[in-house]
């Protein structure tokens, strides 16, 4: 289903939460709306789903008008599942009843034939009888899922679906809901403050910030093309560098020139100073380097070590170094830029 | 600071077995109401003789159908009117409903039997609305009688049905807007979501309520005794009274055991599904009613506090006016200082015992103790009648035993047991031992095991962790438990009325005669003052009941 949100506001109390936010969704695509709490996210899911109304603005399903001025669909005509932050499960019902549950209209051993496939898809097969407090929190929330699979919505809405477990099992389970939404071709979206959960299943991330949404775009372009402070303060990790423009196009920084800009709202004329995003990828530790930064602090994460840097200038960086090179805090050590391209933005007045 | 070593030793000897004394504790308060059930069950394995033989023929198959029809049809309607107005009040919105959200809870305050006097004074053939009316309709009116199966019915179910409303109430706020909103998104109607989604979640909550409107009707002696509708408690106090034939009131009691025991099975498989049946969530945004459904919506919950609080309310404030003067003399101020006293030692010796209880399984978290404890606490389930034959039996026996043993040493014993204060608290004591110990059991187990940790770190143990940290903060539960028995005992009637000493007449007790004489508007006085300290409890719940409704 095409998904298509045109201009929506809302406010509570005054105070508005949505400022005009319009995005679309082509079917089958998995949409993500990023953001810290309090950005609007959760309302502008409500609202698709049906349980707000909007101040302005429309909602369509393929055409069909579900939110307007003056029109608001009753969420149980939208052909909308949900899967809820807390899960929801019917505790009065086992597994097999609440995956069923969405199922009317159809004979019963249909009903039930549709339940075990959809038990089976999301892993649980043998736990139908199952009541949900029985379950761990990764089976809840398999039920849920299945539960809002099962009627064949048109669009999923998942709230911070793993937001209630816990680091391991949201990695692994954010990868299966991806490859169970794609089988089914379901068009979703998903709210969350986790870009990892954002990552792991999303096509399309958008960016909300005070009821706006800052940036629309693929995952690796929100990582490597922020298009304003914020997405880059808020996706990933990342410090900001002064950096000179100069005539060819490169940018001087302590570290050395860098090139092949991506300035989104950056003009970038010769001689003015820049503030460059550098990723903690971008900056490399290389002993033949004869820049060198001083180690202020390090986290060591297995497989490699975060190190907070001083530049000479006093510039402070994030590099990220194989944990094999083990350095003192106080040690300095040789850095270089590595990157095919980096993002300028205006310094901050 | 140097511990000798064989002091150390004791020390940590001491922790691996744990103290008898709690065990024995707890033992000794289940052996209560278990010594109750043991001399009814003893009583039935007696030989048949010819007065049981006429029981069984020509009592027992009438009061049964009584019984039955009575518990059946209190249980349906008060099951029916709670569910119904606690669904509308946390449903929906409409004028006065906050109002109605706690002013439902008020008729708990209305013992059954003081609504029932009030009802057949009211609106017997006799009384002020029939006679307002013929005077309107001319004399040949005539309205369905009040003195029926039907009207003792509606009065208890009227009585009743705040503990079904209380525990569906809850239900209905705590499954909130996420259940319906997840109903919703599934493609349910509003319509579908109340019953393929409230009303199942609900269910272990107003079945729990329905349980315990059961277990009350069974229990009740002043309604049906005012309504001269015979069941098991009448008939148990009939054959103590009248006919003086201590077996056939045990026999009496023992079926009625029986009966009560259906409802308790179903009251406790109700509480042990509320376990796993909260959805959580916040509450549902009402929905607002209008025209005439928010009329019809307030006309129910207005009809109800009318008929079971405002107009019996009304009644009785006019009745005891009325008879204020003449009434309140020395001998109805001595049985409302009675009914105080008694309602005093009750709650101090309830909540002695349910603090004593409620240690001995803090301490020996065991399964033999907890299992103890359970049985001490089902005495609730016991109604008055059985309760008063039960306690006496044993006691009858303990009298003689004395008796005889007095003689052999050569003395006189000069006692009654059997008729003394202390029997009358005893059996309060069984009665109302879960009222008390569950408000302690709650409070207590909120003082967790870290607190008397972080206590005995600074220095606080034994007595001085009771004084200092345990008692400060259980004072509310006790507060809480000593209020509830306190007000219980008020209104108790069948264990007071079966085994007060000779001239003990409390207030309850004068109700039952002054209504077993037909002076019903003088019976208003006393069943005034049991109403207004009835207030007490509802005001406590209130407090804490009603607080996540204001959201």
């Amino acid at each position: 289903m095409q998904l298509e949100i045109d201009s929506i506001r809302r406010s509570f109390g005054g105070t508005p939460v949505l400022r005009d936010i319009s995005f679309a969704l082509a079917p089958g695509t998995i949409g993500c709306l990023l953001g810290p709490s309090g950005c609007g996210k959760t309302t502008l899911l409500r609202i698709i789903a049906g349980f707000e109304a909007a101040d302005a603005g429309r909602v369509l399903a393929d055409g069909r008008v579900l939110t307007a001025p003056g029109v608001q669909l009753p969420p149980h005509e939208r052909r909308i599942g949900m899967v809820f932050q807390d899960h929801a499960l019917f505790p009065h019902l086992d597994v097999l009843a609440n995956v069923a549950f969405g199922l009317h209209d159809q004979p019963a051993a249909e009903r039930r034939a549709r339940a075990l496939e959809l038990i089976d898809a999301v892993g649980l097969a043998g736990l139908a009888a199952r009541r949900p407090h029985e379950l761990s929190g990764g089976q809840q929330q398999r039920v849920a899922l299945a539960r809002a699979l099962a009627p064949g919505p048109q669009l999923l809405l998942l709230d911070e679906p793993l937001s209630s477990l816990d680091a391991e099992l949201r990695r692994q389970l954010g990868a299966e809901l991806r490859q169970i939404l794609k089988r089914y071709g379901t068009t979703a979206l998903l709210v969350t403050h986790d870009q990892q959960e954002a990552f792991a299943i999303a096509d399309e991330v958008g960016v909300m910030r005070e009821g706006r949404i800052e940036q629309w775009a693929t995952p690796y372009d929100l990582y490597h093309r922020p298009a304003t402070r914020f997405v880059a303060e808020f996706v990933g990790s990342g410090t900001f560098v002064v950096g000179r423009c100069r005539a060819d196009g490169t940018i001087d920084t302590a570290l050395g020139a860098a090139s092949a800009l991506h300035a989104a709202d950056c003009p970038c004329t010769p001689g003015s100073t820049v503030d460059l995003l550098l990723r903690p990828d971008d900056v490399v530790h290389d002993d033949a380097s004869a820049t060198t930064a001083e180690v202020l602090a390090k986290a060591f994460r297995g497989a490699d070590f975060l190190y907070t840097l001083r530049l000479a200038d006093g510039t402070q960086v994030l590099s990220l170094v194989p944990s094999h090179h083990d350095h003192h805090i106080g040690e300095r050590i040789g850095v270089r830029l590595e990157t095919d391209h980096v993002v300028a933005f205006e310094p901050l007045a | 600071m140097a511990l000798s070593t064989a002091a150390a030793a004791r020390e940590v000897r001491r922790h691996p077995r744990p103290d008898r004394g709690p065990l024995f504790v707890a033992a000794a308060i289940a052996a209560l109401p278990l010594t109750v059930l043991l001399a009814l069950a003893l009583s039935a394995t007696g030989a048949p003789t010819e007065d049981m033989r006429h029981l069984f023929e020509h009592v027992v198959p009438g009061v049964l159908l009584n019984t039955v029809v009575l518990v059946f049809g209190v249980t349906l309607l008060a099951g029916l009117l709670g569910t119904a107005l606690a669904w509308l009040v946390s449903t929906y919105d409409f004028p006065l409903r906050s109002l109605f959200a706690w002013a439902l809870l008020l008729p708990m305050a209305i013992p059954a039997y003081v609504l029932a006097f009030v009802a057949i004074a009211g609106l017997d053939f006799a009384g002020p609305v029939q006679t307002a009316l013929r005077g309107i309709f001319g004399p040949d009116l005539r309205l369905p009688p009040i003195r029926s199966t039907g009207g003792v019915i509606l009065v208890m179910s009227l009585a009743l049905y705040p503990y079904v409303y209380l525990l569906a109430r809850g239900a209905f706020a705590t499954q909130g807007r996420r259940a319906l909103e997840v109903a919703a998104s599934l493609g349910l109607t509003p319509r579908q979501s109340l019953l393929r989604v409230q009303l199942p979640m609900a269910r272990p909550w107003i079945a729990g309520g329905m349980a315990l409107v059961a277990m009350e009707t069974l229990a009740d002696f002043g309604t049906v005794a005012v309504f001269n509708y015979d069941t098991f408690t009448t008939a148990i106090w009939r054959a103590w009274s009248a006919l003086y034939s201590i077996e056939a009131a045990l026999q009496l009691a023992g079926l009625l055991v029986l009966l009560v025991a259906v409802a308790l099975a179903f009251e406790q498989r109700a509480q042990a599904a509320q376990r796993h049946t909260a959805l959580g969530g916040t509450a549902a945004p009402r929905l607002r009613l209008r025209g005439w459904r928010a009329a019809a919506a307030t006309a129910l919950p207005a009809s109800v506090l009318l008929s079971a609080l405002l107009l019996p309310g009304i009644a009785l404030l006019s009745w005891a006016a009325r008879h204020a003067a003449e009434d309140l003399d020395a001998d109805w101020w001595a049985a409302a200082g009675r009914s105080m006293a008694l309602g005093l030692m009750a709650a101090a010796l309830v909540c002695t015992l349910a603090i004593a209880l409620a240690y001995a399984v803090r301490v020996r978290s065991d399964p033999v103790t907890r299992g103890l404890a359970r049985i001490a606490t089902l005495g609730y389930a016991l109604p008055g009648a059985v309760l008063a034959v039960g306690v006496f039996v044993p006691m009858a026996g303990l009298n003689n035993l004395l008796e005889s043993a007095a003689r052999a040493v050569g003395g006189d014993w000069p006692g009654y047991l059997q008729g003394s204060v202390a029997v009358l608290l005893l059996a309060y004591a069984v009665r109302f031992l879960a009222v008390g110990h569950a408000p302690i059991e709650a409070n207590l187990g909120r003082i967790t095991p870290r607190i008397d940790d972080g206590a005995r770190l600074l220095g606080a143990t034994g007595f001085a962790l009771l004084r200092r940290v345990h008692l400060p903060l259980l004072r509310t539960g006790l507060l809480t438990a000593a209020v509830l028995v306190f007000v219980d005992v008020m209104k108790e009637m069948p264990i007071t009325l079966m085994t007060r000493p000779f001239g003990w007449d409390t207030l309850a007790i004068r109700v039952f005669e002054l209504t077993s004489e037909g002076e019903w508007t003088r019976a208003a006085l006393p069943a005034l003052a049991i109403v207004l300290v009835g207030l007490l409890p509802i005001a406590l719940l209130l407090r804490r009941a009603d607080r996540p409704d204001r959201g």
